[in-house]
């Protein structure tokens, strides 16, 4: 069988790897971007979709269906994100002829509209969570609201991602968390529609892995806790969920299959719950996701169960060939997803080329990135995951803190040093977590104590590569006279960090030198940073040249494309004006001004790409006096 | 090459003696270093008023030019030790060798809370030397200039004479004709003859607000024209950056002006270290197999008792590895192959007294070292030459001069360590100071003289008895000469005394001589091979 994988990145791999070892010929798809991406190489054939734009390349039905004609294909698999949620896709998937790997285009319809699967769940007597959605006109939403009693959420029916959704904790709130989620809504799914429902202060989420055929079976393969979240955004995954009732355990795998069952569900899929931690006995429906979950590794490493391959056998019409009795769970796995964006600056999401990766042994690392991988603005920022398995919970959190610790990505900034710092927190620990922990924390930079480990780790290694003693001595100590050169490293802000050399340290960690490049990547609490050795000429010498840019304007503070131009030329602004909003890595964000003044030019329009530092308005000079 | 068997018993009493007594040598030592870079009456004060005018000590001033993580081998840090009153800690100049870009620089820099930094004669003789450093090393030189200018009171003593104040100047331009960088920082006053050394080099930056260059200061102006002038508009960094010429470069602080040297440094095209391509053999170093530490406890405390020179050797090679050469003949004189960081190096130590025998070999292998291109090291540590009638007979003027006269002629490196006794013609032989080796040191055990007290004692006493001939002399008259004729040489032979002195490149802990040597080593092996001079070995 021939498979085209309709996706890119890591999940990309990960379906190449089981297709491949089944014997199956596996086709990769690509935007330009992507031309040398890892999954294209590990793919037996590729073929280029479109350009960056992801309508015309990863979410165009059109073009992936011309794919998948044009290299033979027998089957499509749609990986996560992108189409594989999208029942006309499906649809036209098996209209094609083609097997489609994945749950029925019926599945899909039934389970993507929230409302229809809130009536489902109600049938098939899983227990959801009081709400309304039966008018949409926002007075009867609003006297739903007062039903339910505040506070209350009000989400996007067709959403998902954490797009679209709201809470009001008073009926004065009502209004404004109505009009915000449909406006979010709209832009994001084309749908305005929104369910509102009660509000669990104290939440945790827990999900049942499920997997049915085309003959009628349908077993789960245990629960997952995801309430490691940030913005709705999984973090950390595990299976199995801790501290569950074990009558609330086996309820939800029950209440799961008795729904997956109740569609006829065919593929491998998931349900997902909330769980009041305030009383683990009450269990809510929150959604079924009718695809391959991010976090399916985790479910695979205490099963022992390939899932993909599942997918692809029931998709090919064979029978599930494991009944609910085959299922054994054994030890406890933690998936932590590794994101390119900096928690140090609210999360935002970082770009750059990969220099250096050194992947700890003895883990799982579903990665779609490699030494020289450009972490581009166009896609997802989550660049890889981490996997642990260990006997139990304990041991899992401590393995994945070590794998944390020797993990070194260089070139890009990502989340695994919060990761690291998120483990030490005692409702990680306890495994006593809801979705709310990570709505009010800051993460400290500690940028400037990894300059003092790169450092030292730059002074190690340096001289150590020209073999002399002049250099393999290091500052020696003839004289009682203490050395204090310093050492300026730029981090990846461009702040430079200077380092006398009486601060030298020792440090456990991972490091990696460059000497050549003048780079240096460290690994500090989990975090791998990323200096430049700054020469002192460069650092101290007085500059060349007069100026640094025009100080009125706005400029873009990482690449990404212009989406809303919100003056023009001659237009006065006050300082905080919103002036232009761009979205990089599937976010915007609004530029401001810095302070009062003329708008003098506007250098960009919508749907501009724009770089780091780009001027894209200017403000008129005003006189000195 | 083999492994030194060491025979020291480091659990013995009298190691434990010796090394608690040379530790206390070595904290004096470390003391009276740490005296020159803060100490002396009033340095406080005028430490205090270098950094009010925002200005950076000079040690201080090299770290920030030269590169991480990399040594600064310091020169004759105590020169001027027990010479002007006390009063001028290193005789307010810093020499020494450092890494700027990979490259090797000889730093001279003056130290301006010391006497103004102004040139004391041990203060020219020091310039003077770290040029012939320069020289005989391939070596760029970086002036770090904040002097007063000569020192009056003493003109005589380093104005006039062949390596006096002008001797640094026809170095300077001698050291720039064979292609060796000369830059300069002003950081302070340059007056007078002052003024040459950043008129002479090939490039300059002046920091504004401290650096000044005039051939005649402002009170000179004012004795010869009458002309009132404010310093800066004499001769400051806008003047000379901006009207005269005489600077090429101009910074706001000393910090630009380092980055800008450092980048002037990256345009120098000057070698950096490549032991792959250097003409000494090289291997991978390995440290000594025996703790360095050990040499303290090995050094008696009484400098009669002798000490082996193999021992030493066990502790200052690489992987106290030794192949020596004739071991069984002449064994006063230890001669054979060794690395020092990895450099093939021909070692010379002494036993004690050479003999006829011992002067032969060692010889013969300066002969074997200078045919097979392989840089010479010497551990003095002798009485001298054998004296007495059999020594005679058996010529040992003849077989002196011989070993004299090899290293005369020696056209490799050499290298020289006193690690004891440097007594009489033992000190020539042993490639003295006299006979050019590229550094010699010292360490603070050693004595440095034409014979050692109590021979002098013997010697002059007798001598003046004679000379006083048919006078009546009484006992009290001969102990007052002894006790004079003691003293002098005690303090003449005392190291401080001899780098006080420039008679070496500085005092060094033992423990430091292999790295120390290694650093040197490591010039000589970045230079192109010393063409040699016309030899064959002969067999004596």
């Amino acid at each position: 069988m021939r498979i085209l994988i309709a996706n890119r990145g890591e999940i990309a791999r990960r379906v190449i790897r089981t297709a491949s070892a089944l014997g199956h010929d596996t086709v990769a798809v690509y935007a330009d971007p992507d031309a040398s991406a890892p999954h294209v190489a590990e793919a037996i054939c590729s073929y280029r979709i479109g350009p960056a734009p992801l309508a015309e390349s990863y979410l165009s039905v059109e073009r992936l269906l011309a794919a998948a004609n044009e290299t033979g294909s027998d089957a499509v698999h749609p990986g996560y994100g992108f189409l594989s949620e999208n029942a006309p896709f499906a649809q036209a998937v098996l209209d094609a002829g083609l097997i489609w790997i994945g749950p029925s285009p019926q599945a899909i319809t039934a389970m993507g509209s929230k409302i229809e699967a809130r009536q489902l769940a109600n049938s098939a007597g899983v227990p959801v969570i009081p709400g309304f959605s039966e008018s949409q006109s926002d007075d009867d939403l609003r006297a739903a609201a007062v039903d339910i009693g505040f506070p209350v959420l009000i989400k996007a029916s067709a959403g998902g991602g954490g797009k679209g959704i709201r809470i009001a904790r008073s009926d004065d709130e009502f209004s404004k968390a109505l009009s915000e989620a449909r406006q979010e809504g709209e832009r994001s799914f084309a749908n305005a529609d929104m369910i509102v429902e009660r509000y669990i202060e104290r939440p945790r989420h827990v999900e049942v892995q499920v997997v049915g055929d085309k003959h009628g079976t349908v077993i789960d393969l245990g629960t997952r806790e995801c309430s490691v979240q940030r913005r709705y955004q999984k973090l950390f995954e595990e299976a199995p969920a801790p501290n569950l009732p074990d009558t609330t355990r086996r309820l939800l795998r029950q209440s799961a299959v008795a729904l997956a069952d109740s569609i006829g569900y065919d593929s491998t899929g998931t349900v997902e719950f909330i769980v009041d931690d305030d009383d683990p006995e009450s269990y809510f429906f929150l959604e079924m996701n009718t695809r391959l979950q991010v976090e399916h590794p985790v479910t695979e490493l205490v099963t022992g169960i390939d899932l993909v391959e599942l997918q692809i056998r029931v998709a090919a019409g064979e029978p599930l060939g494991l009944a609910q009795d085959d299922v054994r769970l054994s030890g406890h796995a933690i998936e932590a997803r590794i994101n390119a964006e900096n928690a140090a600056d609210d999360f935002a999401p970082q770009i750059g080329t990969i220099t250096h990766l050194d992947v700890p042994p003895g883990c799982r690392w579903d990665s779609g990135i490699e030494v020289g991988s450009e972490i581009s603005p166009h896609y997802d920022p989550m660049i890889a995951k981490l996997i642990v398995l260990s006997g139990d919970r304990a041991g899992a959190t401590q393995e994945l803190a070590d794998a944390l610790d020797r993990l070194l990505i260089g070139g890009v900034v990502t989340n695994s040093g919060f990761h690291r710092w998120l483990l030490d927190r005692p409702e990680v620990v306890a495994g006593r977590v809801t979705t709310r922990l990570l709505d009010e924390i800051s993460v400290s930079d500690n940028s400037s104590a990894a300059a003092e480990v790169a450092a030292s780790a730059w002074r190690t290694e340096a001289g150590r590569a020209i073999g002399s003693p002049w250099h393999d001595l290091g500052p020696a100590g003839f004289t009682p006279h203490q050395h204090r050169r310093r050492l300026f490293l730029r981090d990846f802000t461009g702040q430079v960090h200077e380092v006398d050399q009486t601060s030298t340290q020792e440090f456990p960690g991972a490091s990696h030198v460059d000497v050549v490049n003048r780079r240096v990547v460290v690994n500090l609490s989990g975090q791998s940073h990323t200096f430049q050795v700054v020469p002192r000429s460069e650092h101290w010498a007085p500059r060349i040249g007069s100026g640094s840019g025009p100080a009125n304007s706005v400029v873009a503070p990482f690449p990404g494309v212009v989406s809303e131009v919100l003056v023009e030329s001659g237009g006065a602004v006050l300082g905080g004006d919103a002036v232009v909003v761009i979205e990089a890595m599937k976010m915007l964000h609004t530029l401001v001004s810095a302070g009062p003044g003329t708008v003098d030019e506007v250098r960009v329009s919508p749907g501009d790409t724009v770089m780091t530092h780009q001027v894209l308005v200017t403000f008129e000079q005003k006189e000195v006096d | 090459m083999r492994v030194i068997d060491s025979r020291i018993d480091t659990g013995s009493s009298a190691f434990a003696a010796n090394a608690a007594a040379y530790q206390e040598m070595v904290a004096v030592l470390r003391e009276r270093q740490g005296w020159v870079i803060d100490g002396g009456e009033g340095r406080a004060r005028q430490i205090e008023r270098h950094h009010a005018r925002g200005k950076v000590m000079v040690r201080d001033r090299i770290d920030l030019v030269t590169d991480d993580g990399t040594p600064f081998l310091e020169l004759s840090m105590l020169s001027g030790w027990g010479q002007y009153d006390d009063a001028a800690p290193g005789a307010g100049i810093v020499t020494g060798i450092g890494i700027v870009g990979g490259v090797p620089y000889v730093f001279i820099a003056n130290d301006a809370t010391v006497k103004g930094g102004s040139l004391l004669p041990m203060s020219i003789k020091k310039h003077v030397r770290a040029q012939d450093i320069a020289a005989q090393n391939d070596l760029g030189v970086i002036y770090l200039v904040d002097s007063g200018g000569a020192f009056l009171p003493l003109q005589d003593e380093l104005f006039p004479d062949k390596d006096h104040f002008g001797g640094s100047f026809y170095r300077q331009a001698r050291l720039s004709a064979q292609g060796l960088p000369q830059l300069s920082v002003v950081l302070g006053g340059c007056t007078a003859g002052g003024a040459y050394v950043p008129a002479l080099s090939d490039e300059v930056i002046m920091v504004r607000g401290i650096g000044r260059i005039f051939l005649g200061g402002p009170p000179i102006v004012k004795a010869a024209l009458g002309e009132i002038i404010e310093p800066d508009d004499l001769g400051g960094a806008e003047l000379h950056t901006r009207e005269s010429g005489v600077s090429d470069h101009m910074t706001e602080t000393e910090h630009e002006a380092y980055g800008l040297l450092r980048e002037i440094c990256e345009t120098t095209n000057q070698r950096s270290f490549d032991h792959r391509e250097g003409w000494i053999d090289w291997a991978e170093p390995e440290p000594p197999a025996y703790d360095a530490s050990e040499i303290y406890g090995i050094v008696s405390t009484d400098d009669r008792i002798p000490f082996d020179a193999t021992e030493i050797i066990a502790r200052i090679v690489d992987g106290s590895r030794f192949a020596p050469f004739k071991p069984s003949w002449g064994d006063s004189v230890v001669c054979g192959f060794a690395r020092l960081w990895g450099h093939l190096v021909g070692v010379i130590a002494n036993n004690g007294i050479i003999f006829n025998e011992s002067a032969l070999k060692a010889t013969h292998f300066i002969e074997l070292c200078e045919q097979r291109r392989v840089p010479l090291v010497f551990l003095q540590n002798t009485s001298g030459y054998m004296v007495g009638r059999d020594s005679e007979v058996g010529g040992i003027a003849k077989n002196g001069a011989k070993m004299v006269a090899a290293v005369a002629n020696a056209t490799v490196p050499k290298y020289t360590v006193l690690i004891g006794g440097s007594y009489g013609a033992g000190n020539y032989g042993m490639c003295g100071r006299g006979f050019d080796p590229r550094f010699l040191f010292a360490w603070p055990n050693s004595r440095i003289a034409t014979m050692a007290a109590d021979t002098a004692e013997t010697v002059l006493v007798d001598i003046r008895i004679g000379g006083m001939r048919g006078s009546e002399t009484t006992e009290a008259e001969l102990e007052a000469i002894r006790t004079e004729i003691r003293q002098q040489y005690e303090t003449q032979s005392d190291p401080y005394y001899a780098t006080s002195r420039l008679w070496d490149d500085g005092l060094i802990d033992p423990v430091h001589t292999r790295d120390i040597l290694g650093l040197c080593l490591a010039l000589a092996a970045r230079q192109d091979e010393p063409p040699p001079g016309p030899g064959i070995v002969y067999r004596m």
